[in-house]
């Protein structure tokens, strides 16, 4: 048994995975620190995400990345309207918030059965054959994969960063105090927030599609994953989510090599309740505690 | 809003919405109605029989959620304790050849402890991430029954799990079971009411309603809390015995998140504030999918919309619509 | 050691570089009623949360009659006899005044369940006798009439004196009071203080107060301690703080002491 070549593959297929469980983490969080919502619907923008996708590129014959960014801009259009015209009445009550999205994604979910059936489709692959970096072999689709999701990461980065709207996001994230003092127009972050919020979900999804199977059934997973990553990072940290995504995919992959998956679940629940009892501000000591 | 004039009146007497305005006669005809609605399961046939059991078992379960969403905190991981009990009293008698009563107390002992060590650890969290990990844990329960499958069989689960049966008496026959189900359902509502009354509940309200007052009094919100959680997760794991020990098959499937979704729908739509919320929504909502006839997607949208509609426009639920009718009939 | 109700000895907080409260010690003797002033980020609401369990310090310890209760749980320092009111009204606004105290009362019934799990073992009531002492407690602040009103729906002034009267219901052998007469006009200030001197005298209650208000301070409290930039710069009667030159510098000097 090569173990650099196993360490060396589980570090790849955790950061790829990493890298989805980051991107849905990250929007949840943006959604909890703008509206104080726990998004319940959030795996469900993944799934549409994910559909969209099959629609554009099978349906339409649009090229990949056109489809992804189609389904971004759908999902951040859908999302605002649904927060606009459904949750506006619950921003700031936590509970029933919570109990509310339950309720969407009931309805989403439901929706996507209705119009897709239970059946699972995939996608035609993006790229064929496989290339080696550093003696590790991946295939190519994973490649271009990755490479879209870092380029998404680094746009949502110069967005949050340099963009006037992206700057009035993180600072209702951040401080809602503060920002509100200084006047950032809060409401009009609420539908933006969770738009963006849902939007990068429905990117995961997108940018999955061709790797996985596309399933009305496959949020479940992912919005676990979510609420995993969230716990560790602390909530409304970004930073924070973007960390414990990556941690968290890398220590799945490796703890497949050594145990069942049930085993490694068991000991990553363990270790993120750990986690979260040891540092109740998150990794990085900025969410909330 | 009040004003200085107003604000330091004293207020008029309420009648409490559930003293009945028109005395005893309104009294004896809704316990005669409540008896006789009660017994008409078993002169109606095997099907409603069937409804029936379900929905007494969803009861019992609902009151389990009901008790700890009262001490402040609301479980999205209300199906773990439901299979923790439906696995531990089944295996405990098949691997231990235990009685099925004896291996039915002993799951909720086990249950109790679980939760009891779980709660102690998980309720000291703001609500919100007591509301993830509850979700994840349940989440574990049942992919850890997914994986053992040599104890649990996994994917397939266990069938052909024998009645209850004390002595010689089995409950093997709808008949039989809606009876035991229906006094259990019965006793959990009454349970409920009676806890509320004395302190231990009230301390619960207490801590629910101003956690950080209530601590101030003496009453530790860790602890009221995890009483609530232990009883909570007791009643669901009660629940789960009879799942197992009615319909005989059980499987992780059936204690998946679409589970805990549909006791947190069941509180909702029945009520949080009124302690028979639960009973409502259990008898409301285990019939409904016979109405959808299979449409199973259409009724999962239908609870998804009745969730946030109800939310939005009625907060205290159906059971909070006839407490308001009762008290706008108090009104004089 | 002995004959000090309270003995805070070199407590400190830090939160992250920042000190909030630095090495401060002081004592307060059974049936006095002592004063904790500064100016505006001073630390004291800082202390106060210390001391009453709300924050766990960085240093130091915390007695009460002798025991020492550093960093225990709120419940458990109430159950010790160390009661607290809060600066901002909080009230179970959903209950009526009545129910508001009965709530307090909860963990002192003999026999009932929150009295086993919180380990009471001192001013203990019998079940029977809940309601008289509703009624007991009503009267020391004077609020009979409001008994069956929502709580929600008081005056702000009769708001804090619910306040106060939830925490006389724990039966605490000393009351930290924070700001209680912040918001409140001269007629209530007058009551107030009449209501302080009465528990001191007549119930034998332990006065820690907060306070911003100096008319009050100076009125009615034996002995003042002073915390600027979280740290005792004196301590003695209102005649010595009235006279003490770092006192007045602090709260005359310069306007940057607004936010430490």
């Amino acid at each position: 048994m090569d173990w650099n070549l196993l360490i060396g593959q589980a570090t790849v297929n955790g950061l790829i995975v990493g890298l989805l469980y980051l991107l849905m983490a990250v929007g949840f969080t943006l959604v909890f620190g703008v509206m104080r919502m726990v998004n319940f619907a959030h795996g469900e923008f993944y799934m549409l995400g994910a559909f969209a996708a099959y629609f554009f590129t099978t349906k339409l014959a649009l090229p990949f990345l056109a489809a992804v960014a189609l389904s971004f801009v759908a999902a951040i259009v859908v999302g605002s309207l649904l927060e606009w015209f459904i949750l506006k009445p619950f921003r700031k009550d936590e509970l029933n918030g919570m109990i509310v999205t339950i309720g969407l994604a009931l309805i989403l979910q439901n929706v996507a059965l209705m119009a897709f059936g239970p059946d699972p489709v995939s996608l035609p692959s993006i790229a064929s054959g496989a290339t080696t970096i550093l003696g590790v072999t991946v295939a190519n689709s994973r490649v271009y994969v990755v490479g879209f999701a870092v380029l998404v990461l680094l746009l949502l980065y110069a967005f949050l960063r340099h963009s006037r709207a992206g700057r009035g996001l993180r600072a209702v994230v951040e401080d809602s105090e503060t920002a509100a003092i200084q006047g950032v127009r809060a409401r009009l972050y609420y539908p933006l927030g969770f738009g963006i919020g849902v939007g990068l979900a429905a990117i995961g999804g997108a940018l999955m599609a061709p790797l996985f199977s596309v399933s009305p059934f496959m949020g479940q997973t992912p919005l676990l994953k979510a609420f995993m990553v969230v716990i560790l990072g602390g909530l409304g940290s970004i930073p924070g989510a973007a960390l414990a995504g990556l941690c968290l995919g890398l220590l799945e992959s490796y703890s497949t090599l050594f145990l069942s998956t049930s085993t490694a679940d068991m000991l990553i629940f363990l270790l993120v309740m750990v986690g979260m009892l040891a540092f109740p501000r998150g990794l990085i000591g900025r969410g909330e505690a | 809003m009040t004003t200085q004039l107003t604000a330091g009146r004293p207020a008029p007497r309420t009648s409490s919405a559930w003293k009945l305005p028109h005395g005893r006669k309104l009294a004896v005809v809704g316990t005669a109605a409540a008896v006789l609605a009660a017994a008409w399961p078993w002169a109606a046939g095997q099907f409603v029989l069937h409804l029936a059991i379900l929905s007494c078992i969803n009861i019992v379960i609902v009151n389990g959620l009901s008790l700890i969403d009262r001490s402040g905190q609301l479980s999205f991981g209300h199906s773990a304790p439901v299979a923790l009990g439906a696995y531990g009293s089944v295996l405990f008698s098949s691997m231990f050849g235990l009685g099925t009563i004896t291996a039915a107390a002993l799951s909720l002992l086990v249950g109790a402890v679980v939760a009891g060590l779980l709660g102690w650890v998980i309720l000291r969290l703001r609500g919100v991430y007591f509301v993830l990990v509850t979700f994840a844990f349940a989440e574990l329960v049942r992919l850890v029954l997914l994986d053992a499958v040599s104890i649990t069989g996994g994917a397939n689960g266990i069938a052909g799990i024998p009645p209850l049966s004390i002595g010689g008496f089995a409950f093997d026959s709808r008949e039989r079971f809606y009876a035991l189900a229906l006094v259990l359902a019965i006793a959990s509502v009454g349970f409920m009411v009676w806890l509320f009354d004395r302190p231990l509940g009230r301390a619960m309200t207490a801590v629910a309603a101003n956690p950080a007052l209530a601590e101030s009094t003496g009453l530790s919100v860790l602890r009221m809390q995890i009483v609530a959680y232990i009883g909570g997760s007791v009643l669901a794991s009660l629940g789960g015995v009879l799942t197992a020990r009615y319909i005989g098959f059980i499987s992780p499937e059936s204690f998946a998140t679409g589970a805990s979704v549909a006791f947190i729908t069941m509180l909702v739509i029945g009520g949080r504030k009124s302690l028979y919320g639960p009973m409502v929504g259990a008898l409301v909502l285990t019939p409904l999918p016979e109405f959808f006839r299979g449409a199973v997607q259409t009724q999962h949208i239908f609870y998804g919309a009745a969730l946030i509609l109800i939310l939005r426009f009625l907060p205290g639920g159906i059971a909070g619509i006839v407490a308001m009718a009762a008290a706008r009939r108090a009104k004089p | 050691m002995s004959g000090h109700l309270l003995e805070v000895e070199g407590l400190s907080k830090h939160f992250g570089g920042l000190a909030a409260v630095k090495d401060l010690s002081f004592k307060v003797r059974p049936g006095e009623i002592v004063g904790l002033i500064g100016p505006n980020g001073a630390g004291k609401t800082t202390a106060f949360n210390t001391i009453s369990g709300t924050l766990p310090p960085t240093h130091g310890r915390v007695r009460l009659n002798g025991r020492d209760v550093t960093g225990l749980r709120p419940s458990l320092i109430v159950a010790a006899g160390l009661a607290r009111t809060f600066q901002s009204t909080t009230t179970f606004a959903e209950e009526t005044v009545a129910t508001n105290i009965e709530h307090a009362l909860l963990s002192r019934i003999e026999g009932s369940a929150p009295q086993r799990l919180m380990r009471r073992t001192h001013g203990l009531l019998a079940p029977r006798a809940v309601d008289a002492e509703v009624d007991r407690i009503l009267e020391i602040v004077n609020m009979q009439a409001w008994r069956d009103v929502p709580a929600g729906t008081l005056a702000y002034g009769l708001q804090k004196k619910l306040g106060i009267a939830i925490g006389l219901a724990t039966q605490p052998t000393m009351l930290l009071m924070d700001e209680p007469a912040a918001g409140l006009n001269h007629e209530e200030c007058n009551e107030l203080t009449r209501l302080l001197r009465k528990l001191q005298k007549e119930h034998g209650l332990t006065l820690l107060l907060v306070e911003h208000h100096m008319a009050i301070v100076m009125e009615i409290c034996e002995r003042i301690v002073v915390l600027v930039h979280g740290e005792k710069i004196a301590e003695g009667s209102p005649e010595d703080i009235r006279t003490n030159p770092a006192v007045v510098e602090a709260y005359l000097g310069a306007p940057d002491y607004a936010h430490a």
